[in-house]
């Protein structure tokens, strides 16, 4: 029996293409058929984003200069690319925030072992379920409906007693020159950036192993 | 699949430098940089055969 592979990926919640890069990759996964580890790392794509904005997914991309006409093409190509592989994006609902704390969530989560299921409910509720995810109530809340301690929770996001985990995964995503997400490192040797097909993932995983496989 | 059982800092270490890594898998892929997401053409192309197909159902 081998070694599992280690997975690192950066991803942020709001990230679109991380979420339909991480049912990518699962599919991947499985393709391959070997044993996978997965770790998940902090990315902020957009650090400055307020907590709270009242408007639509539409009227945040407007401040941030998207052109107005291009706006509704570009999301109605993205939930139909999500729904591609399974999963049901609505904008319409969607809550723009800032994902700090969310980060926060996936590395308490990871304290106790449960980082994968915390990231799959998060982007569920950001992107699927229009639950906002930028504020410490809200996340207590779901982390409660995945059987977390509430209050727990809240003393963890209050404290920021992860922030520090998160500032770490960011500078370590700025030595490895990531700049966009998803990004996938694997076996800390190989970066595959982007939702790439799964058999893209199943045919980098297949390497490393049979690359540690001829050194072993 | 399994997780990583890890404390909050991430294994591989920051401190002595990340290795420079081999990039591996389509370069056009989607990603987000930024708030900027991008929609590879073969991607749009693809949404559009789909729709035709469903068109014609």
């Amino acid at each position: 029996m081998t070694d599992p592979i280690k997975v690192d990926v950066w991803s942020d919640i709001a990230c679109p293409w991380c979420f339909i890069g991480k049912r990518k990759f699962e599919a991947g996964a499985e393709l391959f058929g070997g044993d996978v580890e997965v770790e998940y790392h902090s990315f902020e794509l957009s650090p400055d984003t307020p907590v709270d904005f009242d408007g639509s997914e539409q009227d945040y991309l407007l401040t941030r200069g998207f052109p107005a006409d291009r706006i509704d093409g570009m999301l109605d190509r993205v939930t139909g690319i999500a729904e591609s592989v399974g999963l049901h994006y609505d904008y319409d609902a969607l809550q723009h925030t800032n994902t700090v704390l969310a980060h926060q969530l996936i590395h308490y989560a990871k304290a106790h072992g449960r980082q994968l299921e915390m990231k799959e409910r998060l982007f569920a509720a950001y992107f699927e379920q229009g639950r906002h995810v930028g504020r410490v109530s809200d996340l207590a809340d779901l982390a409660a409906e995945l059987g977390f301690d509430r209050d727990d929770v809240v003393r963890s996001l209050s404290e920021n007693e992860h922030l520090a985990a998160v500032r770490a995964d960011q500078e370590l995503a700025l030595e490895y020159g990531i700049q966009g997400v998803p990004f996938f490192v694997i076996d800390g040797r190989y970066g595959v950036s982007g939702a790439q097909d799964a058999a893209t993932f199943a045919s980098v995983l297949t390497q490393v192993r049979d690359e540690k496989a001829a050194v072993a | 699949m399994s997780e990583a059982m890890t404390a909050s800092i991430p294994v591989v270490p920051a401190e002595v430098g990340a290795p420079k890594l081999q990039l591996l898998g389509a370069p056009d892929a989607a990603s987000c940089d930024g708030e900027f997401c991008e929609i590879p053409a073969h991607h749009e192309q693809a949404v559009m055969n789909r729709r035709v197909d469903e068109d014609r159902i």
